[in-house]
């Protein structure tokens, strides 16, 4: 078999093991639709939104982009990685105790303000559309590869996949999938990484691999002496073509700041991950989960800089000097793709890399770097498939996660409709209820609560979630106090401070039922709300 | 909980976000870029040290960063009485 017709199979086969696990998990859960929810340890979450988080750009991208910058490529690396650290510290938790369902009706109830709304609404829709775009450009690149066509029509294709999987996906909102597609991705990263960094240093762990010395194998792909240090050799190289060394930085020190500081900041907005932090039950997990996340991330995100120098490596060694006649086969495939080309300018029949534009022959996009390393990594040809199938996974899954944000934000709030109704299903299989809680205007204009100011810990903090559903029914002895101070925002039978209780409550499908206890202290449930 | 241990517990909060954002800071921006020219001239391993911090420690780091944090604020719950069960 070919290594096309084994991508095929791979990627057929990872796509039934997500379909698999999705009804597995499904038809367990839907005894206890509501209470299967608290049975997901963050660790699972944590893995979930690992695969959520990781996306196109960080599988296919981010490693050819960091072989291309060397140590500037350290913005992205840290950029991605360090937003999750803003993200985990002073967003998830506080988002989470807030207890709104999308970040637009946060902001509105937070400041009072619709306008605040609308514009929060809006940035969300900007990102999200600008990263769907993103996906479905590596998602593209992917089929160009594997379909033997040109990228633009790729990318129709890829288009008409994260629609399929979007419109078929309530698997997206099944962690367990979730949790298949992380291993999926890893393992499809990770394989042909170890099997270069055994190849060329001798070390399987590829972190560890690009500070090792090479072994005689590689010390005779990058033409140095045994010995010598991997990330050297590379130097070594890069000068002999007229870049800059690989480890040294060479864009100004500003650019790297500016790089790294944006794509931090915008990391920790990411809408499709935020959505995950306000379902969770607790906000101790939405801290675990932010924290388990980030462990998982940081697996691959640490393998990408040596997959990154591995495919510099193997792009020079396999390319620079070579006839083209006798170009690799990587190339040629590649080359059908238009995202890999050869000019002769100089005549000579062979390929030339060099820093120089005006002889430089070889032009290769950065996008191809991760399957072409494993290709020249000369791993199996069902590996090869499996990082399609990853990139494939990691693409289609934050699509189709941004793709729902979108859908949600559109048909929620804005639309005057009932809020989190739609976005709640896309995160992540905690799928809540639709809230009674409403959106009127009224409610936000005349009658809005006051938002907590400052991060209190009071004890009211769970109990009262937990008693909202009763004072919700009226049958709380609070209720109708807190009724009288909020006319306005109480279209139905409950007081606005059950409001941000039971959305709160029910954001964690209703688990409130059975807390009667708690349900007690009716006076809590007013204090929480302006506490 | 009185407002005086609500204020307490929301000093000790941003005093554990401001310490763990300052190294945070102080890694990624200050090791791995501003001051990685000088730290290369460092070695570990097969490492210059500015690179390693941007390529690999600084990721290290922020992983160890989330995980005190999530440590420091249910040792600061359980010490108020807050934590949630």
């Amino acid at each position: 078999m070919g290594a096309n017709g084994w991508t095929w199979l791979v990627v057929a086969a990872t796509f039934a093991l997500y379909v698999a696990v999705a009804l597995w998990s499904k038809a367990r859960s839907t005894a206890e639709y509501y209470v299967a929810d608290r049975s997901i340890s963050p660790i699972v979450n944590g893995l979930a939104t690992g695969a959520d988080w990781m996306s196109a750009a960080s599988f296919l991208s981010m490693a050819g982009l960091v072989a291309v910058t060397g140590r500037d490529g350290a913005a992205y690396l840290m950029g991605w990685t360090g937003g999750y650290v803003l993200l985990a510290v002073l967003l998830a938790p506080y988002l989470r105790k807030y207890g709104k369902y999308t970040v637009p009706q946060f902001v509105g109830e937070r400041y009072y303000s619709g306008g605040a709304r609308l514009l929060a609404l809006a940035l969300a829709l900007l990102i999200s559309f600008t990263y769907v775009v993103a996906q479905v450009r590596g998602v593209g690149v992917v089929f160009a590869r594997f379909l033997d066509v040109s990228v633009g029509t790729g990318v129709l294709w890829a288009a008409a996949a994260v629609l399929l999987y979007t419109v078929l996906g309530g698997m997206k909102g099944i962690t367990h999938a979730q949790v298949a597609q992380y291993a999926v991705i890893v393992v499809a990263f990770l394989l042909p990484a170890i099997a270069a960094s055994s190849r060329l240093t001798g070390n399987p762990v590829p972190p560890l691999g690009l500070g090792s010395t090479l072994t005689a194998a590689g010390a005779a792909e990058l033409g140095s002496a045994p010995g010598v240090h991997l990330l050297g050799a590379i130097d070594r190289v890069s000068v002999d073509l007229g870049f800059p060394p690989y480890t040294s930085g060479w864009r100004p020190r500003q650019d790297v700041l500016a790089v790294a500081a944006v794509l931090m900041f915008g990391t920790a907005g990411l809408p499709h991950i935020l959505v995950r932090f306000f379902t969770v039950p607790k906000i101790r997990d939405a801290r675990a989960t932010a924290a388990w996340a980030l462990v998982f991330i940081a697996v691959l995100y640490l393998t990408a800089p040596a997959v990154a120098a591995f495919a510099r490596a193997g792009l020079v060694s396999t390319v620079n000097g070579v006839a083209y006649d006798e170009r690799p086969e990587w190339f040629r495939r590649w080359e059908r793709t238009g995202l890999a080309s050869f000019v002769d300018r100089d005549g000579d029949g062979r390929m030339t890399l060099a820093a120089d534009p005006e002889r430089n022959e070889v032009r290769v996009d950065p996008d191809v770097l991760v399957i072409a390393h494993a290709e020249l990594a000369g791993v199996a040809p069902w590996v090869v498939g499996l990082v399609a199938a990853g990139a494939l996974a990691a693409g289609l899954s934050t699509a189709a996660g941004l793709l729902l944000v979108i859908a949600s934000r559109t048909t929620s709030c804005a639309a005057g409709s009932r809020p989190g109704s739609g976005s709640a299903p896309s995160s992540g299989g905690r799928a809540a209820p639709p809230p009674r809680w409403r959106c009127s205007p009224r409610c936000s204009r005349s009658g809005r609560r006051a938002p907590s100011r400052r991060w209190s810990p009071s004890r009211s903090a769970s109990p009262p979630r937990r008693s909202s559903r009763r004072s919700s029914r009226g049958s709380s002895g609070g209720a109708p106090r807190a009724r009288a101070r909020w006319p306005a925002c109480w279209p139905g039978s409950r007081s606005p401070s059950a409001t941000w209780a039971s959305s709160a409550g029910s954001t964690r499908g209703g688990r409130g039922r059975g807390a009667g206890g708690s349900a007690s202290r009716p006076k809590a449930s007013a204090r929480s709300a302006s506490s | 909980m009185n407002p005086d241990r609500q204020r307490a517990y929301w000093r000790r909060n941003l005093l554990y976000v401001g310490v763990l954002l300052a190294v945070w800071a102080a890694v990624s921006y200050g090791a791995a870029i501003l001051f990685a020219d000088a730290l290369d001239t460092v070695r570990l391993a097969g490492f210059p040290l500015g690179f390693w911090f941007g390529h690999q420690g600084a990721i290290l780091v922020f992983v160890l960063l989330v995980g005190v944090y999530v440590r420091l604020m249910n040792g600061l719950d359980r010490r108020f009485g807050v934590y949630e069960e």
